[in-house]
């Protein structure tokens, strides 16, 4: 063997085009420059997010406060498992949350099959897309986003960034600073399928419903322009 | 998988015969076009895919550059890059660490890769338990038979086949499975029960990601994550021209991918991993492999085919394709179906092998039109056209046909007056009924449409006698 | 406008209208000098080369190639009743002489030189028809392949139709092929008549009498097809509506 490349390496090296010399290649790649896509302006970014969250078939339940997003969160279950019992990861963020005084049961840990709410918070939220960033680590075990029926993503508002390359400038910055998650994903809706003659069936092997709860204000008229409903508590 | 490219043309006439499967297909050919069309109205498609293709040219003339640093971050990940010249190094490689990881069941997402180099099949000689995943794939696994769309695998079954498959294969007792969420209820709880108890999860990859060593994953179910995140050994396979440089330009690709594959502009899931699980991760596989496929990807580089390996695997031009439309998946015999496979399957497997494929094109250009890759796969088939005339592939009466032709026209007025002569005999002949059933020498003609009667005298020599008397008077 | 100033048009015939359908060629001519322009119809000339360049003939196409260059250098303007010739023209004899310099240049300058009619006759010219007897019949368009994705042909016969008081009844899969595609419909029948069925039936849906389009090999496809199946939808090209030849039989028809 050449090398460790079974000189697949070496033949690549001969057809290729490029010259091999690592700073062009690197000027030319920043010269091809950013995907050209229309920016987003500040005030289009909530309906454009809820406009997409409606088409990838999201749920979402706006708490103007972390107490109220509990008790949000106690009452979904509550309603769907008459239950109050959760799974979650170990992020501080929400270990900070008010679980108790809300009425929920919180395991922090990571999802086995037989949890049906998992609940995780969301890194970003994308504008452009309606999805929610998650990274797999162990604040966020991967098991949390795909093994339970409901998926519920705690997203707060200042975490709403316009595209998929907005999200990345922050992914990059937390890389740098923590180490690479072992995933990152970009959650775009409940688990899906359309293989059984183009039917499209969601809860395919991961959640069934993805529920978002918005930490922040939406106004009424961007709810109501986007076919969502605000809920009293 | 055994081939079977050049009976495409038997085997599309069976197809065709097939009424309610063709019946299906014309949906799927009028359904999936609408979609993306629709999906991707939304973006500036010719700027996104012009920008796209810069990029993934820009990287297949460096790809040694890039396939280096891809191994280098996987390494430094906790990864093991592992490389394989075909396809039976892959599967060599792939049981290999099964074996070493004393393995006995497998997880597989949705890899056209390991289609290709029959790695399930491999598995299972081997006495290990392997279960597709993705529902389409697991559908056409437990019929025993080969996927009929790269992205869709089971689009041409019906909801009756699949509700009997069901049915016969799951012992559950006595259900109705009355309708497709019924269905996919039920491959829920048999498949979840696979993926807790897989050793090792093997899934493809929609792009490696040089920069950070990342694999990137787009699926709506959620499989390919669960495979990749339950079993102890997590093994991706993907063949080398998936690079791209860094994780801006997959999210490029994304936005072109979903809304061309199924018309939508995301999946539910667009995963990017990187290792095994972390020292204080609760979860996630002890392994990381990725098996990097040549498999004659390094013949095509650098030669006039290289545009094909931008290819992205949306299926978008087989929707858009009336001939796959027509002759379904199947009939292309290999993996690949439709323009993008008439174009990959000889690369791939052989001209001599795949010779019927690259006629099977009206040249009518609605996949290089719809194709978010850029790939001028009309131009491609007819080169590889080309490339049978030259091995004397085509058959001879189409080769001379085309050089009498050819010489022929290249003399004026020999071929005016030769064609000017049959014209007329044929226009006499067939003036009354408009048409002829049958003519010597124009069988595929005729076997399905009358020939059509010549209106007259040819034009040429209606317009010189038009002149001659202009002349004369 | 002067008589100098009239634009200077060499016509490429075609080899379908040629042998087939001489009318369309006549038509076309009369539509061109209509417009304004004078129309020189060189005599040298064959075929493109289609044929050969669609089937890998490559070799035997380029000398073709060579031939319509040279027969129609120094026209400003080539003008043909079909898209797919034009298409040839335009698009794949630059890339038939890649290798060649001096007939690249050449090819490349002849590109640049060459229309289908409806877009010379709508682009350049800005032609209105006559009001055609078509008028108040049911027509349907099939949009060809080659002129509808390698030129962009798509408003300019409509536009034309229009003009010449012709309303037109689109069909379902209007820009879907319909299995002509050279000899794919002589190699390849099953498939070509399960296509030239489906868009016979498209057209047969709208309810149209009439189908017409702009290029012949399609048509005789559609025609043939139709004849087959006892169907009594006229097929014509849409230059013999818009230069009202329409005294002969439709395409495939017997004489009355």
């Amino acid at each position: 063997m050449a090398e460790g490349s079974s000189g697949i390496l070496d033949a690549v090296r001969q057809r290729q085009y490029g010259d091999a010399d690592p700073e062009r290649i690197a000027e030319d790649l920043a010269a091809l420059g950013r995907a050209p896509i229309t920016p987003l302006d500040e005030e289009d970014l909530l309906e454009q997010f809820l406009t997409r969250l409606q088409v990838n078939k999201v749920d979402l339940e706006v708490a103007a406060s972390k107490p109220e997003a509990v008790k949000r969160i106690a009452r979904f279950i509550y309603g769907e498992y008459n239950s109050h019992r959760v799974v979650a990861g170990n992020d501080r963020r929400l270990a900070a949350l008010p679980w108790r005084d809300g009425g929920v049961l919180v395991r922090f840990g990571a999802a086995a099959s037989e949890d049906p709410v998992s609940i995780s918070y969301a890194r970003f939220g994308i504008a452009e897309t309606g999805s929610v960033v998650l990274y797999c680590n162990r604040d966020n075990p991967a098991a949390n986003n795909w093994l339970t029926r409901d998926h519920i993503v705690i997203l707060e508002y200042r975490d709403l960034v316009a595209s998929l390359e907005d999200a990345w400038t922050g992914i990059r910055a937390d890389s740098d600073e923590q180490g690479l998650p072992r995933g990152v994903t970009v959650v775009s809706g409940p688990s899906s399928t359309g293989d059984i003659v183009g039917h499209l069936v969601k809860g395919a092997h991961g959640p069934l419903r993805l529920r978002i709860i918005f930490l922040g204000h939406i106004p009424e008229e961007v709810l109501a322009r986007t076919g969502f409903e605000s809920t009293p508590l | 998988m055994k081939q079977t490219s050049e009976h495409f043309q038997d085997s599309a006439r069976a197809a065709l015969a097939r009424t309610e499967a063709r019946e299906r297909m014309d949906i799927l050919g009028l359904f999936m076009p609408a979609m993306r069309d629709a999906a991707v109205a939304e973006v500036d498609f010719e700027a996104l895919r012009e920008h796209v293709k810069r990029v993934k040219d820009h990287t297949l003339d460096n790809l040694e550059h890039y396939l280096r640093q891809f191994e280098e971050q996987v390494v430094m990940n906790g990864g093991h890059v592992h490389w394989a010249r075909d396809a039976a190094e892959l599967n060599a490689t792939v049981l290999d660490i099964c074996r070493a990881a004393e393995a006995r069941r497998v997880g597989k997402g949705k890899s056209m890769i390991t289609e290709e180099t029959g790695l399930t099949e491999h598995l299972e000689k081997a006495g290990l338990l392997v279960t597709e995943t993705d529902l389409g794939e697991y559908i056409v696994q437990i019929a025993g038979e080969p996927p009929s769309h790269i992205v869709g695998p089971a689009f041409h079954k019906s909801e009756q086949e699949i509700r009997e498959l069901f049915l016969d294969q799951h012992k559950l007792g006595r259900r109705q499975l009355e309708d497709p969420p019924a269905m996919v209820a039920e491959a829920r709880e048999v498949l979840r029960e696979r993926f807790l108890s897989a050793d090792v999860g093997i899934i493809g990859s929609n792009a490696l990601i040089a920069e950070t060593g990342q694999t990137m994953l787009v699926t709506n179910e959620g499989n390919g994550d669960l495979v990749s995140t339950l079993p102890r050994v997590h093994i991706v396979c993907a063949s080398i021209e998936k690079l791209m440089p860094r994780p801006e330009d997959a999210l490029a690709q994304i936005r072109l991918l979903a809304r061309s594959a199924i018309g939508t502009a995301v999946t539910a899931y667009t995963s990017f991993y990187s290792g095994p699980r972390r020292a204080e991760d609760l979860d996630g596989p002890e392994q990381y492999h990725v098996v990097l496929l040549d498999n004659r990807r390094t013949e095509i580089l650098g030669s006039n085919y290289q545009d094909m390996l931008a290819c992205m695997r949306c299926g978008a031009c087989l929707t858009h394709c009336p001939v796959y439309i027509g002759a379904g998946g199947h009939a292309y015999g290999w993996v690949y179906p439709g323009p993008m496979g008439s174009v990959l399957t000889p690369l791939l497997t052989g001209l001599e092998e795949a010779s019927e494929l690259p006629n099977a094109c009206t040249s009518c250009g609605r996949c290089e039109e719809v194709c978010p890759a850029g790939i001028p796969l009309p131009d491609l088939l007819r080169d590889l056209r080309a490339d049978e005339t030259r091995a004397k592939i085509t058959p001879a009466r189409w080769r001379w046909g085309m050089k009498l032709h050819g010489w022929l026209a290249r003399m004026p007025g020999l071929y005016q007056a030769l064609t000017g002569t049959a014209i007329a005999v044929l226009s006499r002949l067939g003036r009354r009924s408009g048409g002829f059933r049958r003519l010597p020498m124009a069988g595929g003609w005729t076997q399905v449409r009358d020939f059509p009667t010549p209106q007259g005298d040819s034009f040429m020599r209606q317009w010189k006698r038009r002149n001659k008397e202009a002349g004369n008077g | 406008m002067s008589r100098d100033h009239k634009p200077h048009v060499g016509f490429f015939v075609s080899c379908l209208a040629d042998l087939f359908r001489p009318s369309v060629a006549f038509g076309a001519i009369e539509l061109l000098e209509a417009a304004g322009c004078q129309v020189e119809v060189p005599e040298a000339q064959t075929c493109c080369g289609q044929p050969g360049y669609n089937s890998g003939a490559v070799d035997d196409a380029r000398p073709l190639a060579q031939r319509v260059i040279e027969a129609f250098a120094g026209f400003p303007y080539v003008v043909a009743p079909s898209g797919s010739c034009a298409g040839m023209i335009k698009h794949h004899y630059p890339k038939l002489f890649a290798e060649y310099p001096e007939w690249h240049a050449r090819a490349t300058d002849l590109a640049q030189r060459t229309w289908e009619v409806t877009s010379f006759l709508v682009e350049v010219m800005d032609y209105a028809p006559t009001v055609s007897p078509l008028q108040g019949r049911k027509v349907t368009y099939h949009d060809s392949c080659a002129g509808l994705r390698e030129l962009g042909i798509k408003q300019q016969p409509r536009k034309l139709l229009e003009r010449a008081g012709v309303e037109l009844a689109e069909m379902q899969a209007t820009e879907v092929c319909c299995g002509f595609g050279g000899t794919f419909c002589a190699k390849m029948p099953d498939l070509s008549e399960k296509m030239v069925d489906d868009k016979l039936n498209n057209a047969l849906d709208t309810g149209a009498g009439v189908l017409l389009g702009g290029d012949l090999g399609c048509l005789l496809n559609i025609a043939g097809r139709a004849r087959r199946r006892d169907s009594q939808l006229e097929v014509r090209h849409v230059v013999e509506v818009l230069a009202d030849e329409l005294a002969g039989p439709a395409i495939g028809e017997g004489e009355r």
